[in-house]
């Protein structure tokens, strides 16, 4: 039996022994999961009629899946029980070594004799919960195997299947426990259940046998098998039997009780042409056999399906949009389902309640400005507002310059400045005259004794000492030849000096 | 060869026609659903949209219909992120604080009106004519100091406020749209983080699945990634 209580994350367990045989000492434990501290102690109450101990040796685990961290610390108790015919265990403290706390939920127990009925070296019993049944109704298969602890005993599987014909409903689950027989002698008990229905009426056998080892631990403590063994399985049966004709609705479509039906509605109160979700909402073992019901309401209210889920094991969700249109009180009527009820045997119902939605007149209206349309208050918006939700924006806000296109934007002005500033500097880039040295060679071959007067004119600030010399020199032969009439002499000769000169 | 290239731009344009025809047709369905009352409807067509546009206020509104359908978690998540893309914008910082929600601040915020020149496209023509002025004023054959001075001037009140932007937007802020808690390096639980809590990741690194953030009380330790993730 597990009970467990939750304190922030920290989930503390007590596991009692299972059966709780009367008179024999027998393990139990508590175990921690999920703190972030180790136990310190334990605070067991007294109980009377209780003996109970911390055991030798307490046990720590860490698990580490997909990077998620968990713990677990189990801490053994020996208890012991007289006989009663039942106890209960109060809550138990545990506290960690940071201080902290937590306690378990009580614990209710039935004492019982030891079982008389184990024997030999293996036990192993099938049995159904109910034993009797009704096409749909949930049942259980459990199948209880016990290994006699004197020696290492072990098997592989459990041997038991539920029977052909039976449709299995869920996981299996397993557990494991301790029991003594009326010997004295433990044995170690591995029960399986299996949560079973049946389609059809009839009688289902879950038989067998079961395979089991003799071991022996090795050098490495493994197990090694030392001979094989079968034993029998004691079988069980589950009875079907087929639902009643007397009373069953014309509207049954096989829901099998118990059977809990709830309706619920989002918005009590909308505008017209709005929308509000109706939901109605199974709960039950077999919810999935249920048929979305018909709605019956006014001609002014539309409703439109929306898909029917189950979202867990046994609860089943309709949903509609009912879009009301006008205004005014809806009254959306009880619905009713049939169900069978198996611990009566016969059939009922289960009845939503009626529901109200209220319907304003819609809010498209043609807005009538009268009288002074001053505003006669400021209209900086106001503390409360800052409280409200803004409206969607619909796609209406404009785009934000991108990340990088400032910076290109900035790049491309500097170069552009950049060139119109030189554009600038070569369009105001002063002019040169033409070549002046040239303009010397070409009055000497033209002979233009003026010309080559100004070529050495504009020749003259640029000259230096021995181009001055032989400036000198050429225009004393030019002013001869201009003004005295007499030879002018090579004038070629004396301008080579000065013809190179830009 | 003419042929087909014109059949070919013209079936492209008709594809980007019909793109744009189905998106505004799905917008317009969510925004019918939300309007009709049903705002966890338009959900998943309003994240389609935000994640194909990216835009800022494609968010804000995804953001705003998770808030209506009552999914707090994911509505603040996308709110700061319609925040992030556009840090400058008031409308996503409202209605964050209309939640009492309070992103952790930023360098537009510490810097306040000074940053508004270099904000939005103002901002980038201010830029712009700093650049012509600078770069005018050193080519030209005669410096111009006023030109250089004011284009100076224009890049210094106009920058601070760019670079604070693109500092607030490259910020890495996650937002724990379910419960969580933080954990140590070795895995140990620090603290609870409540759903809609918006902390600031310290590395885009992630490691074991969770990302190293600390919270607005300085509380430091590794988030699960999984838990930061909204999903419509």
């Amino acid at each position: 039996m597990l009970v467990s209580s939750c304190l922030a994350a920290v989930e503390v367990t007590l596991e009692v022994p299972d059966p709780f045989v009367v008179g024999v000492p027998l393990r139990g434990s508590i175990t921690a999961e999920n703190s972030n501290a180790r136990i310190e102690r334990i605070e067991l109450p007294e109980v009377a009629g209780l003996e109970w101990k911390h055991g030798r040796g307490t046990n720590y685990e860490v698990r580490l899946v997909n990077g998620m961290r968990s713990n677990k610390e189990t801490m053994t108790l020996v208890m012991r029980v007289q006989q009663l015919p039942e106890l209960t265990i109060p809550p138990v403290t545990v506290v960690f070594d940071d201080g902290s706390s937590a306690t378990t939920k009580a614990v209710t127990i039935k004492p019982q004799a030891a079982d008389t009925t184990l024997s030999g070296e293996v036990s192993a019993t099938a049995s159904f919960e109910p034993a009797t049944i009704v096409p749909g109704e949930p049942a259980v298969l459990i199948y209880r195997l016990a290994l006699r602890q004197d020696r290492v005993r072990a098997i592989k599987q459990p041997s038991l299947t539920p029977p052909t014909g039976l449709l299995v409903t869920g996981e299996r689950t397993d557990s494991k426990s301790e029991t003594v027989d009326a010997e004295g002698r433990e044995w170690s008990v591995q029960t399986w259940r299996w949560p079973v229905t049946a389609a059809q009426s009839g009688t289902f056998d879950a038989r067998g046998q079961q395979e089991w080892y003799r071991c022996r631990n090795d050098f490495f403590n493994q197990l090694v098998i030392e001979s094989t063994h079968q034993a029998p399985i004691k079988p069980a049966t589950l009875t079907v039997t087929a639902l009643p004709e007397a009373g069953r609705p014309n509207d049954f479509a096989g829901l099998i009780g118990p059977l809990d039906a709830s309706a619920s509605i989002d918005r009590p109160r909308i505008s017209t042409g709005e929308g509000a979700v109706f939901t109605v909402t199974l709960t039950g073992p077999q919810v999935a056999l249920g048929h979305r019901p018909t709605l019956t309401l006014p001609a002014t209210v539309q409703a439109y399906p929306k898909d029917d889920e189950e979202e867990k094991p046994g609860v089943r969700r309709f949903r509609w949009d009912l879009v009301p249109g006008t205004a005014g009180e809806i009254t959306l009527p009880a619905l009713t389902f049939p169900y069978f009820d198996p611990s009566a045997r016969t059939y009922r119902r289960s009845s939503t309640t009626p529901l109200t939605i209220t319907v304003l007149p819609g809010r498209s209206r043609e807005l009538v400005v009268s009288g002074d349309t001053t505003p006669r208050r400021s209209l900086a918006p106001a503390a409360e507002d800052q409280n409200v939700l803004p409206p969607p924006l619909r796609g209406a806000a404009g785009s934000p310059a991108p990340v990088l296109v400032i910076w290109i934007v900035l790049a491309v002005a500097l170069v552009a400045g950049a060139l119109a500033g030189l554009g600038e500097r070569l369009a105001t880039r002063p002019r040169r005259g033409p070549h002046r040295g040239r303009a010397l060679a070409a009055a000497i071959v033209a002979k233009d004794l003026d010309a080559m007067a100004r070529a050495v004119f504009a020749l003259r600030p640029d000259l230096d000492e021995s181009g001055r010399h032989a400036a000198d020199a050429l225009e004393h032969a030019i002013d001869l030849a201009r003004f005295g009439k007499g030879d002018a002499g090579d004038l070629a000769r004396l301008a080579a000096p000065l013809v190179g000169i830009a | 060869m003419i042929l087909i290239s014109t059949m070919r731009k013209s079936l492209g344009i008709a594809l980007l026609l019909a793109g744009l025809l189905t998106t505004t047709h799905a917008a317009d369905d969510a925004y019918a659903a939300w309007g009709h009352g049903r705002p966890q409807d338009a959900i998943a067509s309003l994240h389609q949209q935000a994640i194909a546009s990216d835009r800022w206020d494609a968010w804000f509104d995804l953001g705003l219909a998770a808030l209506a359908a009552g999914r707090q978690g994911e509505g603040i998540a996308w709110l700061v992120a319609a925040h992030q893309r556009a840090p400058e914008r008031p409308e996503p910082r409202q209605a964050l604080r209309a939640i009492k929600v309070t992103p952790p601040l930023g360098w537009l915020d510490r810097l306040g009106p000074l940053a508004a020149p270099g904000l939005g496209w103002g901002g980038v023509v201010l830029i712009a004519l700093a650049g012509l002025l600078l770069g005018y004023g050193v080519c030209t054959r005669r410096r111009r100091p006023t030109m250089l001075l004011i284009g100076a001037g224009l890049l210094l009140v106009s920058v601070p406020g760019r670079i604070a932007w693109e500092h607030d937007q490259g910020r890495l802020l996650v937002v724990a749209v379910r419960d969580s808690q933080l954990y140590d390096s070795a895995g140990r639980p620090i603290v609870a983080i409540p759903a809609g809590t918006v902390l600031e990741q310290e590395s885009a690194a992630v490691w074991a699945e969770r990302v190293l953030v600390h919270d607005a009380q300085n509380h430091r330790g590794h988030l699960p990634l999984a838990d930061t993730v909204a999903k419509p």
